[in-house]
């Protein structure tokens, strides 16, 4: 049953090398089905980074330590196979800072990269960075094959590190707060290609602190928190616990805050029914607030 | 130019390599104790202008003109004394031992230098720093020993302890979770009531909020500049610079009989109320 | 940064012959050439032969490198070629015969000293000017790529590549890295205070390469670098018809050079020319070192001052 989803976390804790008393992960169970899009919110230190790198091999390959439990990846155990057997069509991984990811001078090459290490046949080379850079939407800037990577804007060089990611054709693509360094219309390229991606059955693994944009386009939001997972549901499911969030230091997406304060200022008990996380969402409820009332 | 400027620029043009202009034409005033958020798409040219503020950068063509001086006339190193400037990645300032080290190198370098402090009053800022950014149990320890926002914060720290009358900060909230971003909102703030006129660059519409006034740049020009809540009115200015909206200001204005300035959660929820409990009375 | 002072900042775009000969190819002949004018016969007809060749080569890479050729050989060894010019026919350890006494000064000046003086500075003009074509007309990524498929390791292969990727970065990082010390007042007055400095700058430079190192290590591991199979390169560098003539040339000049120095000897002078034939030609080569710098120092000074 766990080898027909996507990611399948079974009671996994760690440890990093050299700190074995301390667990950085303790007890995680997850299940990522095909094709879905999921949002990983914690603070700094809460864990996200290490899930990240247990979901692609790295750890324990690289990076050694103390592990207990078994995640597989498209039925792969992650103990057995290494991140290169990983890496090829299986799982794809983007990291914080577009820059410390370039180890090439021009575009072309840095995309290759990924194929040239995988022993992938030379004539497929060229059309598959063709056919990534495409899906990232940077194709047609003049002359991108010969740029230099570190020429791009915040925004181009973290859709060229997704392209980087995704020439090798995963199934599942993880990013490590790929909004970070980024300004706000970087971060909408990057949010609007990954709604594109999943439409295109990709699954999709995204750690991030943007709860507005993850609100609007994953379906699960898991929240870690000192290295447990202390909440998992839809968006509306997670962030309606409002207090609960701010309390481990938090956020929510505005238009559910504001609704919470206007339900904690009316006493309203809720039985069931979530709050807004969307705007769209926030009119029909804020509306609808305004008619019920009426009665 | 009254007594009470703290920066003016006159007609700054700005170029790197004498063909683009990064700025054009910038005539800029801001105040004493004002606090102060720049914001547009990297690109826009509001780091470029703000690195005018303390000398970093010349202008090519027109006047910036720092307490009274003009920026041609006098040496970056000199102006650190009036004008702090916490760059974006603590990791490219921080370089000490220990915490205390770090903290003592802008006013020793104050003393040694330009001989504006003795050597006690040294000492004595140190220990304020350390005391007021809460670094105090941890004097000794190295600077790498903190997370990326407990360096943000010892950079603050240090450029504190040289008692800047301008504090400029670039980009505070990138790269970190919101509860430190909210903290590092709570010392600007601090900052700002004991007397500092404080200058912030940033992306983060949540923390721009908080800022009396904003100036959004695009394409090296001043597109708006006001108070933040005025100029989150200018929808398809904002749009144009690349900046972000709160979306509680969205909401606010597509739900209608609201006012359009909410840039806050608590802001709207007491609009909505507001808005609730006057229709309610209307219908009795 | 400089011309003249990093090799791999020299590259020249262009498409000439030059620039298509292949890598491994051109650097064969710089060895060649060093090999032949570090161990020559005393005469500066080689050292001549070389340079002419290698300007025939600046010229066909096209104007601009040509021109930064010319810059780069004025920055890097232009006062030598006057240090010695100058100065040895003067003074030297070698100066017997005198030529001639200076017309105001009235200093002599000898033969062995000019002889010196003229053969040592073609030899290093020569060098230089052969090495400039050559990393003018070569991507150092180039280079290493076409080294991996004669058979260089692939990590140190990687690791001079991203070396090359990631240095301008370094630069920009360094320069970040002085102006936010100096937004704290720091100020480099005098020689002991920069070296205190140097601490506050140099560890955060080094510090942020560290950082970026582990995230760089992780992306090379996401990106199949460990695997174990064997790795495709995307541009492939095989020896052409074009690279014949240079490869035969290259041959030719490590045959005759060995035969010279069997046949006469290191530094000898394998012609013993009448020192009245000699002469005259040395001193016109003497001459054109000195006016080719002063032309070059002139012109530098004019373009600084249009600035």
């Amino acid at each position: 049953m766990a080898e027909s989803k996507a990611i399948a976390i079974q009671d996994f804790s760690y440890a990093y090398e050299g700190s074995r008393i301390i667990p950085v992960l303790k007890n995680i169970d997850l299940e990522v089905e095909h094709g879905e899009f999921v949002g990983i919110v914690g603070r700094m230190g809460a864990g996200k980074t290490t899930l990240c790198l247990a979901m692609n091999g790295i750890i324990p390959h690289y990076m050694g330590g103390y592990l207990q439990g078994t995640i597989l990846v498209d039925g792969m155990d992650t103990r057995v196979y290494t991140p290169s057997d990983l890496a090829l069509r299986t799982v794809g991984m983007v990291f914080q800072d577009p820059e410390a990811q370039f180890v090439r001078t021009t575009v072309l090459e840095e995309v290759a990269f990924g194929l040239e290490n995988l022993g992938v046949p030379r004539e497929e080379i060229i059309p598959r960075v063709e056919k990534a850079l495409q899906q990232v939407g940077l194709w047609h800037l003049p002359k991108i094959m010969e740029r230099s990577p570190f020429e791009l804007s915040g925004g181009q060089k973290q859709r060229l590190s997704i392209a980087c990611a995704l020439v090798l054709k995963p199934k599942i693509l993880i990013l490590d707060e790929p909004d970070s360094n980024v300004d706000p219309v970087g971060v909408n390229e990057v949010f609007s290609l990954l709604a594109e991606l999943k439409k295109n059955g990709l699954t999709t693994v995204v750690a991030s602190h943007r709860v507005e944009r993850l609100a609007m386009y994953a379906d699960t939001i898991v929240v870690l928190n000192e290295g447990k997972i202390v909440m998992r549901g839809t968006p509306a499911e997670v962030f309606s616990e409002v207090e609960r969030l701010m309390s481990i230091g938090e956020r929510v997406p505005e238009v559910t805050e504001a609704a919470h304060l206007v339900e904690k200022d009316y006493r309203i008990a809720r039985t069931g029914s979530k709050l807004p996380v969307k705007v769209d969402e926030g009119l029909v409820y804020f509306r609808s607030f305004l008619e019920y009332r009426k009665k | 130019m009254t007594n009470e400027d703290v920066v003016t620029t006159n007609n700054c043009w700005y170029t790197y390599n004498g063909q683009n202009y990064v700025l054009s034409g910038i005539d800029f005033r801001l105040g004493k104790g004002e606090l102060v958020g720049m914001a547009g798409e990297n690109g826009s040219g509001k780091t470029t202008l703000v690195k005018h503020f303390n000398g970093i950068l010349r202008p090519s063509k027109g006047s910036v003109t720092v307490f009274g001086k003009d920026t041609t006339r006098i040496s970056m190193a000199r102006l650190s004394a009036d004008v702090g400037y916490v760059w974006q990645n603590p990791n490219q300032q921080i370089f000490a031992r220990t915490i205390r080290e770090e903290i003592e190198f802008g006013p020793r370098n104050l003393h040694r230098f330009f001989r504006q402090i003795t050597s006690e009053e040294v000492d004595t800022r140190v220990e304020e720093a350390l005391e007021k950014f809460g670094f105090k149990q941890r004097a000794e320890s190295s600077p790498y020993s903190l997370t990326y926002g407990e360096r943000k914060f010892l950079c603050i720290a240090s450029i504190w302890a040289m008692r800047p009358r301008l504090f400029i900060i670039d980009e505070p909230t990138t790269g970190v979770d919101p509860s430190t971003a909210n903290k590092l909102r709570e010392i600007i703030e601090e900052l700002h009531r004991e007397g500092c006129t404080v200058v912030t660059i940033s992306h983060d519409i949540h923390f721009l909020t908080f800022f009396h006034r904003l100036v959004i740049m695009h394409d090296g020009k001043i597109l708006l500049d006001g108070p933040t809540r005025k100029v989150f009115t200018n929808i398809d200015t904002i749009r144009v610079a690349g900046v972000d909206r709160p979306q509680v200001a969205e909401l606010s204005s597509r739900l209608g009989d609201m006012p359009e300035d909410c840039l806050t959660p608590e802001e709207f929820a007491n609009a909505f109320i507001h808005v609730y409990q006057t229709r309610k009375r209307v219908e009795k | 940064m400089s011309v003249g002072v990093i090799g791999f900042q020299m590259y020249t775009v262009g498409d000439s012959a030059v620039h298509r000969l292949d890598p491994r190819v051109k650097l064969l002949l710089l060895v060649a050439f060093l090999y032949a004018i570090s161990f020559s016969v005393w005469t500066p007809i080689l050292p001549l032969f070389i340079l002419a060749f290698s300007l025939i080569l600046a010229v066909l890479a096209g104007k601009q490198t040509f021109l930064n050729v010319v810059k780069g050989v004025f920055l890097s060894v232009g006062f030598i070629g006057v240090f010695l010019c100058v100065l040895f026919p003067l003074y030297s350890p070698f100066n017997r015969t005198i030529l001639g006494t200076l017309p105001m000064i009235g200093i002599p000046y000898y033969y062995e000293g000019l002889y010196w003086a003229v053969y040592t500075t073609y030899r290093i003009f020569a060098l230089f000017t052969y090495g400039m074509v050559f990393f003018a007309t070569t991507r150092p990524q180039h280079l290493v790529k076409s080294l991996i498929d004669m058979g260089l390791p692939y990590d140190i292969g990687h690791m001079i590549l991203a070396s090359i990727a990631v240095f301008p970065l370094l630069t920009e990082e360094f320069d970040r890295v002085k102006t936010a010390q100096q937004s704290r007042a720091m100020m480099a007055k005098g020689f002991l205070e920069r070296f205190r400095q140097a601490v506050a700058l140099i560890i955060p430079v080094v510090g942020s390469a560290l950082g970026r190192g582990e995230t760089q290590a992780w992306v090379l591991e996401a990106r199949g670098f460990t695997s174990p199979g064997e790795k495709t390169s995307l541009f492939q560098f095989r020896l052409r018809r074009q690279d014949m003539p240079v490869i035969i040339f290259t041959l030719t000049i490590i045959i005759v050079n060995t035969y010279l120095l069997i046949r006469y000897g290191y530094l000898v002078d394998p012609l013993g020319w009448n020192r009245e034939v000699v002469a005259p030609f040395l001193l016109f080569l003497n001459a054109n070192v000195i006016v080719f710098l002063l032309m070059a120092a002139s012109l530098s000074i004019r373009r600084l001052q249009k600035r």
